[in-house]
């Protein structure tokens, strides 16, 4: 998988401001189409986030007070 | 053979003894765990802590400082005491405490129990002070053990559920002696990483309360409030509750919970997201629909605001017009009066006509000729 880091809760969040500014009832056509585009753009991507994205895990080693 | 005389004995001082004896207790007791139940409780300037540890027969005297203490202790507890045995050279044999543990049901139940209401009183369970988990997060701190089934109920439901998340792991021990300090120096590993995880997750499958007793200890819990990262606490099953998961931002009932709450499901994500693009779809209708609309009825407006106009300058014509044919001879002579010229020239006064003048007389209807007598 390529090593392409999405913030999903930071594109979400724009997606869901994109929606609430199409509902606006005196929304500028040309900057509704251009909401629009970038909307379709970020469901793609988040998609893609969905199905290729897997967890990694890394150990992390700490030294403990008590020595063990 | 003869016998042999016994070797003669070895005289010491009295501080020669005690060093000699420690020696020797030291060699064979580098540290032991007493069981027994807790008496003479005392704890002096704060700081020193006393108490003699029995059973039905015998009694031994324990000292150490409240910092080895798991929480508030009251007499009559069975606590397992790990110690140094030692012999002060003034006020004689004692076990110094390296750890307590509190033991039995009974016992695990009742210090869970003063320790609760005294961090409760201290405001640490507060529901005010939880904070909201990030959702989802991307980087996540795990402490728990990476052999135990907690831990590998817990990423497999993560896997099924989400991608994309970093964690790392502190290998810990869930219980045991060791575990209180571990988990503590891990809550504090994470919080002074230079990038901390969003979250961090403390977990560990159900055992008896025993099993369990780290995670309500006061140092565990303490440390668990303290975090600046916030915390999701599961630990055992549904219906233990450990004090560190009252402390914690969200407790989850089982490791598998913890990694339901954590994160969404992916499907039922992909799912929504299918709505979203049809909801984008007819978000983007309704505006071009509104947009024709609009034009619509602005070509309307303008259609109806030409007609008025128009319909503005025809009425000017037509009163025009109208004062017009007012305002003429024709119109004048149809109400009866008449032109009387001479010599095609228009008479205005009787002094301009004397006797036997010709005149030409216009009616409405024509002109006839007369002579003035």
């Amino acid at each position: 998988m390529p090593e392409k880091k999405i913030d999903y809760r930071k594109l979400s969040e724009e997606l869901d401001g994109i929606l609430s500014d199409l509902q606006q009832d005196d929304i500028d056509i040309d900057k509704a189409m251009r909401q629009y585009e970038r909307g379709l753009e970020l469901v793609k991507e988040l998609e893609a986030y969905l199905k290729d994205a897997e967890n990694k895990v890394s150990k992390l080693k700490v030294q403990f007070k008590d020595g063990k | 053979m003869p016998p042999t005389n016994p070797p003669e004995a070895i005289v010491l001082g009295v501080s020669d003894f005690v060093a000699l004896l420690n020696q020797t207790l030291e060699y064979a007791y580098p540290s032991v765990v007493v069981q027994g139940e807790l008496a003479n409780f005392r704890v002096s300037k704060n700081r020193w802590v006393y108490f003699d540890l029995k059973d039905d027969y015998s009694s031994v005297k324990c000292f150490g400082t409240i910092y080895q203490l798991p929480g508030p202790l009251e007499d009559g507890m069975l606590l397992n005491v790990r110690a140094t045995p030692r012999l002060h050279q003034l006020y004689g044999f004692s076990l110094n405490i390296s750890a307590i543990q509190p033991t039995g049901e009974g016992t695990i139940r009742r210090a869970a129990e003063l320790l609760q209401a005294k961090l409760a009183a201290e405001g640490l369970f507060d529901e005010s002070r939880k904070r909201y988990l990030p959702y989802p997060p991307a980087r996540i701190g795990l402490i728990t053990s990476s052999e135990s089934a907690a831990y590998a109920d817990f990423t497999k439901i993560l896997n099924a559920r989400w991608g994309g998340v970093d964690i790392q792991l502190i290998d810990v021990q869930v219980q045991g002696e060791a575990a209180v300090g571990q988990v503590v120096d891990a809550i504090e590993a994470f919080n002074l990483l230079p990038e901390p995880p969003e979250v961090i997750i403390i977990t560990r499958g159900g055992g008896s309360a025993e099993d369990l007793a780290a995670f309500s200890t006061e140092q565990v819990t303490r440390a668990v409030a303290a975090s600046r990262v916030p915390t999701l606490v599961a630990i055992g099953h549904e219906v233990d509750i450990s004090l560190a998961e009252l402390a914690a931002d969200q407790r989850a009932s089982t490791p598998s919970n913890a990694a339901e709450m954590l994160v969404p499901d992916k499907k039922e994500q992909l799912r929504m997201l299918q709505e979203t693009a049809k909801h984008l779809q007819r978000e983007i209708g309704d505006v071009l629909e509104g947009a024709r609309e609009q034009q619509a009825r602005l070509v309307e407006t303008l259609h109806d605001r030409m007609a008025h106009h128009i319909r503005q300058a025809g009425l000017g014509v037509r009163t025009r017009q109208q004062l017009l044919e007012v305002l003429s001879p024709e119109a004048v002579l149809q109400r009866g009066y008449a032109i009387v010229r001479k010599d095609n020239k228009l008479i205005r006064r009787v002094g301009a006509l004397t006797k036997s003048d010709s005149i030409e007389i216009r009616f409405a209807d024509g002109t006839t000729s007369a002579t003035v007598e």
